[in-house]
């Protein structure tokens, strides 16, 4: 189990944001810990084209597929094999890659990337995020 | 168990955009535009934390 208080980034706002390091498996090079958005709503994990091409990530066109933000607005993102580095543990998953993502966040973690590797349990009322 | 959350308000209030790099404890190191300078200004080390900059957290949908 791991536990992760909850960040403070401004006065009233909490985000669940836990510490990830993504690495990029064709480079095998690693980030340092990013916070990054658990989002329980999203299919997928998504990681921004400035961390992606920091690790040596080409972004190819002829594979970007189009992703539905909350707002209907459609945006467009690459597949790619990342390794994460959560809670102690190292697996590989399908990222999508945009150019696209707001400042904040540039790390989505979503159903696949976070839910399907882990357990996670968001108690605001005790400021904990908890991965089993 | 109840812990305090990380407060790291102070330190983003200053920055609208970019990276914020914080050492262990959460000590303010380096701001950079983009995520390749922070990682030049930080010099690569992997015991930093890194978040990214913007201008408001508040109301978001994601």
């Amino acid at each position: 189990m791991a536990v992760f208080p909850f960040a403070k980034t401004q006065q009233g706002v909490l985000k669940p944001a836990i510490l990830v390091r993504l690495g990029y498996i064709k480079s095998h090079t690693i980030t340092p810990s990013i916070f990054s958005l658990i989002d329980s709503g999203a299919d997928s994990s998504y990681c921004s084209y400035d961390i992606a091409s920091y690790l040596g990530f080409t972004y190819n066109v002829k594979k970007e597929v189009e992703s539905t933000a909350a707002n209907n607005k459609q945006f467009k993102s690459v597949p790619a094999q990342f390794n994460f580095y959560v809670a102690g543990r190292m697996y590989q998953t399908t990222i999508l890659v945009s150019k696209e993502l707001p400042p904040f966040p540039q790390v989505i973690l979503g159903m696949r990337g976070l839910f399907d590797h882990f357990r996670v349990c968001i108690d605001l009322n005790n400021n904990i995020i908890e991965l089993t | 168990m109840k812990i305090k959350p990380i407060n790291l308000s102070p330190v983003l209030k200053k920055y609208k955009s970019g990276w914020v790099a914080f050492d262990k404890k959460y000590r303010f190191v380096a701001h950079a535009k983009s995520f390749k300078d922070i990682m030049k200004k930080t010099n690569e080390n992997p015991e930093h934390i890194l978040f990214p900059a913007a201008e408001s957290y508040k109301r978001f949908i994601t």
